[in-house]
């Protein structure tokens, strides 16, 4: 599993909740992205202090669910706030 | 040689000089702009326009030519446009295509590009007891209130055909709020519920309203400001900070009258259904 830490968010970035959602203001594209429950969930632990692994662990245990199962739904989360440009490149803990 | 009049309107944070020496041209400007006129001592920096009729054409001038129209429906809508561009661009709040009218202060938006038919089912509204607040934008204050723009309403003739009001020729003319059975919201007035139109022909299963989630007025209503594009961030702040007190819905429709009458069960304080939220 993937030890690089996630986050913290990219400077600028401006996230705000609303009933449970987490919209996110990105300062490069100056547009804004909404995010569902799930994507929340994960936007709030991407702020450098855990690595994917941990991220993972903590959301599986959460829902309820195993590691596995979500890994890759989590992952492609990362990935895409990472080319929205909302979230720096993994770098090493 | 003709008198000059001159009335002064005052349209969101803007204030605009009109100069026409026309008497016709100065009864119209003041029927249909009368909910915004302003006593000159007021103003304080104004932006100036100018009718004038000249072998039968009126031509709007502001510093300079900006059309000419051969009646004067067709001019007072020609500067109407000019305003109506001016104001929203200079407006310090955040402006958002919508239509907005009210009950008890509280105010349901109507939020739709242009051409979708926010000014009908404004109008249509209006008939059902509604108070008016604007066919053309939501404006949010920096304090979260809602300011009021009771420009008159800009109708096409499939419009006003729809709403009953005297068709006239040409295709969009200006009608007030009292043409069509309206009255002007008091304010203050802090938004309640905003609705996403869309337009469809109706099919049987429509008026159709359906709640979003809340955060959904964020980029909706984003996507339709006249001028967030200007302090980003700022508006995001200013919508997220309206936005937890709101609703949100989505409403598909064909028929204008039938969605008036539904939002107006719904939403409207003095019907027994659905209480609206406050502010």
């Amino acid at each position: 599993m993937d030890r690089h830490v996630i986050g913290p968010p990219v400077v600028g970035a401006r996230a705000v909740e609303i009933d449970g959602r987490i919209s996110v203001y990105s300062p490069s594209t100056q547009d804004l992205v909404s995010l569902n429950e799930t994507a929340s969930d994960v936007w709030r632990l991407c702020d450098g202090e855990h690595p994917l692994e941990q991220i993972v662990e903590l959301l599986a245990s959460s829902y309820g669910g195993t590691a596995e199962s979500i890994v890759e739904q989590v992952a492609g989360t990362v990935e895409d706030l990472v080319s929205l440009g909302l979230l720096p490149g993994p770098r090493e803990d | 040689m003709p008198r000059s009049s001159v009335l002064h309107i005052r349209a969101l944070d803007s204030v605009f000089r009109l100069k026409t020496h026309d008497e016709r041209m100065q009864e119209e400007l003041q029927r249909l702009w009368r909910h915004c006129l302003v006593a000159p001592c007021e103003v304080g920096e104004a932006l100036r326009f100018s009718v004038g009729l000249a072998d039968g054409v009126w031509t709007v001038r502001g510093q300079q030519p900006l059309g000419a129209a051969h009646d004067v429906a067709s001019a007072v809508l020609m500067l109407a446009t000019h305003i109506n561009a001016v104001a929203v661009r200079q407006c310090l709040g955040l402006a958002m295509h919508a239509g907005s009218i009210a009950s008890g202060g509280a105010v349901l938006a109507l939020a739709a590009d242009s051409g979708v038919g926010k000014s009908t089912l404004t109008g249509a509204c209006l008939a059902r007891g509604w108070e008016y607040v604007s066919d053309e934008a939501l404006v949010l204050g920096r304090d979260g209130v809602v300011v009021p723009y009771v420009k008159p309403l800009t109708l096409s003739a499939a419009s006003r055909a729809v709403l009953g009001v005297s068709p006239g020729d040409g295709d969009e003319r200006l009608v007030s709020v009292e043409d069509l059975g309206g009255r002007v919201a008091s304010t203050p007035l802090h938004l309640s519920e905003v609705v996403f139109l869309s337009r469809q022909q109706s099919d049987g299963n429509d008026p159709h309203l359906v709640p979003l989630h809340t955060s959904e007025v964020l980029t909706g209503l984003l996507a339709l400001s006249f001028n967030a594009y200007q302090r980003p961030l700022e508006g995001v702040e200013l919508l997220a900070d309206v936005a937890v007190r709101c609703r949100v819905w989505s409403l598909r429709y064909g028929d204008a009258h039938s969605a008036a009458r539904l939002l107006t069960e719904r939403f409207h304080a003095g019907q027994d259904a659905a209480p609206l939220s406050s502010g």
